[in-house]
């Protein structure tokens, strides 16, 4: 009985000690700017690391990252998605129109290749005046 | 040896006498080889030192030989000792052993296995590592490295029971016969108690270190779990010990009548109850057969009553005249020895191999005890009468050793035939190696064996007095040195006992040189070459060759891996890196095909800021049994060949690799009911409109031909679903923007898997297997617009 109960423990333990990069979701792990930051010069690209698990990558043809103004105007060109100059396919890049001070919404969805699990999230940043010349 | 060639006389041939050494050279060769076994670790997924990128779901073990599930178990652990596997399972056929693990976080983990074989009872365990997600360490796999402790005991057990056997050999057919007085024959008594209670104590010890390798907490376990007399009465290892005990136990009662008597009836005794067991197979299965255990207990317990009374009773009433029986000690020493045949690989090969190597431990144990006893027997006598007792002994031993080398050559050429595949294992295996030292001592023994015959005995017989006694002491020495061989040889014998024989460690080298599988296809602009070796289940050496446009290799920074699904199966598509070589060249080694079944590898070439450039191959991999068409995937592949027959025109990509490294790839156009245009990656243009055929290589003129029956198109699936047998699915997976499912079917002698839009019905890729022709089709859509027309028309 003792052992039967060590059992279970130690499996709920391990079951429940789990990392999460070993969830079929990929998660943001970081952003460029990052995700409530001030920044002083306006960005020209947004950029998002990803954690997935070894066996995992983005799906090229599925995931998206898209920039918003307060106005609801899509201030990137449309293309953003997984950088395709990151061979191990963690990175997703969003190229920006010049901006200028405002706050932005970075929308991001994950397909992660093989199995397909979608995730999804926002974040802010904003791009304050720089003091004069 | 000294008297093996008594029969000889002085004159014979020297050519005839080397004939003879090495003919004994090659026979004791075999010597300790029926005795030896083992089991061991043939492959596993993950493979030992394996760096996983993906956590495993099981660890699966194969076994060259089957085991006992009730003492066999395998689990794992993570790098602080703490279990992380969930379950264990064991095959049907006991080679197999399969533990389940749950979610494995990154890190380094150990697979601890360990067996009791089926065949000869004994033990063997071990432990390899293999990392998820990290570098996997290098170093630490060990199989069944039982330790000097298993090794001293064994020897220990061996020595001991050939002594005990061989000086009772001695006493009946060497000293009796030649007139020794008991004062002689009570120079062994001292040898047999020794040997007797060392092989008692070696056998429980042997016993003990058996079951620690079986369980972790021994003691405890074998007593209070109960698991002492399944261990005991239902294993090989359990009833050699018995036996070993049984027949040592008897050999060291008494010589007194008494003695004599109680032996004679506990031999009949053992005899009776072994007897019993063989037939039932086991004393365990003997005494679980139900309602047979009540008379059996009975009849053993009246049998019982009477030994004692016959013990009591009737040396007071024959006294001195109670008859000496002789034959019951060495009966009782065959029956010793069969205790070590029964827990021998011999006894898992059959009868005759299980007598071979029974006959074959009697003859060693003469020899062996022969030369103690004779070295006892004259230290014993007073130095005077030393020459005399020798002359009167030596005839006598060197019949006995005579026929004692005749029978260990015949057994030992018949088990190295058995157990060694050719003359290379000598070197190249650690077994074939052990036997090569344990020959030099052979040949050293017989050296000094031929010395003692043709040079020293002579003398001993022949010579005056004084020179007879230095000749003799000379001629003790040599015993004394061949006796010390003899020891060393027993090592050699206790060492080989736990290596494998050489006949395993061949077949598991096998594999490395099968021929790969060498499957090639385009990746966008790529020709990809994958060589798989071996190309079946397991450990596998994946080996991929890209050339770019203009047969350049591909820029360094390129990234080559492979992605292996499995079909018929729901397992996790398994990522393979591939670490370049040189440019062009990457190779990759693992375990991941390490299922039987219905695979599919995608090869994918990545170069920064482009799209994957990739190509798919069939794999099927192990034999794959017919099984009964499932109704739902029948229903499927039939709503899939009508959708698919719908369209009136459509394209679609085809390439058909060889497995040998030939490939062709074909883009169709293909026009209901009779029209297709075609281009292969090898420059041929064609265009069939029913019977006609037009043909040309790059841009030459236009070749015309009729083929021998009209081209008729009912859609892009029917020619592959005609006559479909054995129709089953297998997994779904996401393609398009829906969930396919992987339908399996076979027709003629091709094996099919085609993934089935769940929702549209629509073919989305076809694989299929025939011999020498692995095809993918892919890229299968409909295209309205095409019209085929011959060549040359507007």
């Amino acid at each position: 009985m003792r052992r039967l109960i060590l059992g279970c423990a130690l499996f709920l333990v391990t079951a429940l000690s789990q990392p999460g990069d070993l969830l079929a979701h990929a998660k943001l792990r970081r952003a460029e700017p990052s995700p409530g930051s001030v920044v002083k010069t306006a960005p020209d690209v947004v950029r998002l690391w990803f954690a997935l698990s070894p066996n995992e990558e983005l799906d090229p043809q599925r995931s998206t990252v898209s920039v918003w103004d307060r106005r609801g105007r899509r201030v990137d060109d449309g293309k953003g998605g997984v950088d395709l100059g990151d061979l191990d396919r963690r990175t997703m890049i969003a190229r920006l129109k010049p901006i200028g001070p405002g706050t932005y919404t970075v929308r991001w969805k994950a397909v992660t290749f093989p199995d397909r699990g979608v995730s999804r999230g926002s974040f802010h940043f904003t791009v304050v005046p720089s003091r004069g010349p | 040896m000294p008297g093996i060639f008594r029969t000889m006389r002085d004159g014979r041939s020297v050519a005839r006498r080397t004939i003879l050494l090495v003919l004994l050279l090659v026979g004791l060769g075999g010597w300790a080889s029926p005795a030896s076994a083992h089991g061991v670790l043939e492959r596993s997924v993950p493979p030992p030192n394996a760096s996983l990128p993906a956590p495993p779901r099981e660890v699966v073990l194969w076994f060259n030989e089957p085991f006992d599930p009730a003492f066999s178990a395998a689990t794992v652990v993570d790098q602080s000792g703490k279990p992380v596997s969930k379950g264990f399972s064991a095959s049907e056929d006991r080679r197999r052993m399969t533990v389940s693990l749950g979610d494995l976080p990154r890190g380094i983990y150990v697979v601890k296995w360990r067996a009791l074989w089926s065949f000869d009872g004994h033990t063997t365990s071990g432990f390899f590592l293999f990392a998820v997600g990290e570098q996997a360490p290098t170093q630490a796999a060990g199989t069944g490295a039982p330790g000097r402790a298993r090794v001293l005991v064994r020897w220990l057990a061996y020595a001991a029971a050939l002594l005990l056997a061989g000086s009772h050999i001695f006493l009946l057919f060497v000293l009796r016969p030649s007139g020794g007085t008991w004062d002689m024959e009570s120079a062994l008594r001292p040898l047999a108690v020794l040997a007797g209670v060392t092989l008692l104590l070696s056998t429980a010890a042997e016993f003990a270190l058996a079951a620690l390798e079986l369980f972790e907490n021994p003691l405890p376990q074998l007593l209070s779990g109960g698991m002492l007399w399944p261990l005991l009465g239902g294993t090989k290892a359990g009833w050699g010990a018995l036996l070993r005990i049984g027949a040592g136990a008897l050999l060291l009662l008494p010589s007194a009548p008494n003695g004599r008597m109680a032996q004679a009836a506990g031999l009949i005794w053992v005899l009776l109850f072994a007897g019993a067991a063989a037939l039932a197979g086991g004393p365990s299965a003997l005494l679980s057969a139900g309602s047979h255990s009540l008379p059996l207990l009975l009849t053993i317990s009246v049998y019982l009553l009477l030994i004692v009374l016959t013990v009591l009773v009737v040396p007071t009433i024959l006294g001195e005249s109670l008859p000496d029986l002789p034959w019951i000690p060495l009966l009782t020493s065959a029956a010793l020895l069969a205790g070590f045949t029964v827990s021998s690989h011999a006894s898992g090969n059959g009868i005759v191999a299980a007598l071979a190597d029974w006959i074959h431990l009697l003859a060693a144990s003469a020899l062996v005890g022969g030369w103690a006893s004779f070295l006892l027997v004259l230290w014993h006598c007073a130095p005077r009468e030393r020459v005399s007792a020798a002359r009167l002994i030596l005839p006598h031993l060197s019949t006995l050793f005579g026929v004692s080398v005749l029978v260990l050559v015949v057994t030992g050429l018949y088990a190295t035939v058995l157990y060694l595949p050719d003359v290379q294992a000598f070197l190249t295996t650690p077994y074939g190696r052990l036997l090569l030292i344990k020959l030099l001592l052979v040949f050293a023994i017989l050296l000094l064996g031929a010395a003692n015959r043709y040079g020293l005995m002579p003398q001993v017989a022949t010579l005056v007095s004084k020179d007879q006694v230095r000749a003799l002491r000379r001629l003790l020495g040599s015993i004394t040195a061949e006796v010390g061989i003899g020891a060393l040889i027993l090592l050699a014998v206790a060492a080989l006992t736990i290596t494998p024989p050489a006949r395993v460690r061949g077949e598991t080298k096998a594999p490395s040189q099968e021929r790969p599988l060498v499957l090639a296809g385009l990746a966008g602009e790529f020709q990809v070459r994958l060589a798989v070796t071996p190309a079946r289940p397991g450990q596998n050496r994946f080996e991929v060759t890209v050339l770019g446009p203009g047969g350049k290799p591909p820029p360094p920074e390129a990234r080559t891996f492979l992605w292996v699904t499995k079909l018929d199966e729901a397992l996790d598509p398994q990522r393979i890196p591939l670490s370049p070589q040189e440019p062009g060249r990457y190779v990759a080694e693992g375990g991941q095909l390490g299922l039987p079944g219905w695979w599919q590898v995608e090869a994918v070439v990545r170069l920064p800021g482009w799209p994957d450039a990739s190509t798919t191959f069939p794999l099927p991999l192990g034999e794959a049994p017919l099984r009964a068409t499932d109704p739902e995937a029948a229903r499927l592949l039939e709503g899939a060949t009508r959708v698919m027959a719908q369209f009136p025109s459509w394209r679609e990509v085809q390439q058909i690799t060889d497995g040998a490294g030939g490939v062709v790839v074909t883009w169709y156009e293909a026009q209901k009911p009779d029209r297709l245009r075609y281009r292969t990656s090898s420059g041929t243009e064609g265009i069939i409109i029913g019977s006609t055929r037009y043909l040309r290589t790059g841009s030459g003129p236009w070749q015309r031909d009729t083929l021998p029956q009209p081209l008729i198109l009912q859609g892009p699936l029917q020619p592959y679903a005609q006559g479909a047998e054995g129709i089953v699915r297998g997994r779904e997976v996401p393609c398009g923007e829906e969930m396919c499912q992987v339908v399996m079917w076979e027709a003629g002698s091709a094996s099919f898997a085609a993934w089935i839009g769940q929702g549209s019905h629509r073919l989305h890729q076809l694989l299929m297997v025939a011999p020498a022709h692995y095809m993918t089709l892919h890229s299968v859509v409909p295209a309205a617009q095409i019209r085929i027309a011959p060549p040359g028309s507007p």
